[in-house]
């Protein structure tokens, strides 16, 4: 008989796991039997012996002929879905940033677990709110980095994407480099940056689907020529052009 | 997990697996048990299974003699009522 440790969520998920199959049975059973019982709650008492690794407290059942066992009591009750709404996080949506997920060091995401921060909007909250997030956790948790971190981590969920680029003359009938794609500009607190070999042209226009840059020489789209545009800090493209015949 | 453990839940239906009006034929008196609660002694066995997921496994005492050296007794609480509540269990 193996004696596994554990710690203490897992053993509670696995309860949870037992009496929600519990009820499930009991569930099934009560299509022919109208009148039967449910469980209400639960309630366990454990002779443990606890250890801590100094990150976290594992525990291991007491076995026959141990003595000095710690006692540890799990109560577990039941509760509506009304209850769990009321008193839960809503679940993390798909675009929800994790901090899990995104390049930071094992210590600094320990300590933001500690104060509950588990993805990149619980931080917004904690901003929204003014708190001082490097007084609230232990010291060492740089704000900025980890906001520019879970930013890049975001961008490179949604990475922009150039569709088309085309040369027109704009209304001032100068003219002018369209770039259409998708999630182009979406920082409205950047405005694009765009050199044409190597130069500063000037971004007249910028959205999520368009960018518009006049063009100085449109002669020089003769030959292939060299756009990079910078979105947002963290969105860098790179972007060869040549004008060729119509299709 | 040992063959003489069981998971929990199989525990717990069998024992909440009650007939709810006790009686003595059809003429004679009845009685309706609204809520059980049962308290009992119980060895674990916690075991991962290959996905590495927890298996609780339990079991009453196996045991009726007291041995010179004995099973680490945990103890359990269940708590059942009957569903749907009704005063009239008929």
């Amino acid at each position: 008989m193996q004696n596994e440790s554990w710690h203490l969520e897992d053993f509670v998920d696995s309860l949870v796991v037992e009496l929600d199959k519990t009820r499930e049975t009991l569930a099934v059973k009560a299509l022919n039997k109208p009148l039967s019982y449910t469980v209400r709650d639960l309630s366990l008492d454990l002779n443990i012996f606890p250890a801590y690794d100094g990150d976290q407290v594992s525990f291991t059942t007491a076995q026959a002929g141990q003595e000095g066992a710690s006692k540890v009591t799990i109560q577990l009750g039941t509760i509506t879905d009304q209850q769990v709404r009321a008193t839960s996080k809503a679940p993390a949506g798909k675009d929800e940033v994790k901090i899990d997920t995104i390049d930071v060091d094992k210590a600094t995401k320990k300590k933001l677990r500690k104060i509950g921060v588990t993805s990149a909007d619980d931080l917004k909250t904690i901003e929204r709110k003014n708190v001082d997030i490097e007084q609230a956790g232990d010291a060492g948790i740089d704000y900025n980095s980890l906001a520019n971190k879970i930013e890049k981590s975001r961008r490179a969920r949604q990475p922009p994407v150039v569709k088309s680029a085309s040369l027109i003359a704009d209304a001032e009938a100068r003219p002018c480099l369209v770039i259409k794609g998708e999630k182009l500009a979406v920082n409205p607190k950047f405005p694009p940056v765009a050199l044409i070999d190597g130069l500063l042209a000037d971004v007249t226009s910028s959205s999520a689907g368009e960018l518009r840059i006049r063009v100085d020489n449109p002669a020089s789209f003769a030959t292939a020529t060299e756009l990079v545009m910078m979105v947002d800090p963290f969105a860098v493209m790179r972007v060869n052009l040549q004008q060729g015949a119509a299709p | 997990m040992d063959e003489a453990f069981r998971h929990l839940r199989e525990t717990i239906v069998e024992l909440v697996n009650q007939s709810p009006v006790v009686g003595d034929g059809p003429f004679a008196q009845r009685v309706s048990m609204t809520a059980i609660e049962i308290e009992l002694p119980l060895e674990l066995d916690i075991t991962r299974d290959a996905a590495g997921a927890l298996a609780v496994g339990i079991t009453p005492p196996l045991y009726m003699l007291k041995t010179s050296v004995l099973p680490s007794f945990h103890h359990m609480r269940v708590r059942a009522s009957l569903h749907p509540e009704t005063n009239d269990a008929e």
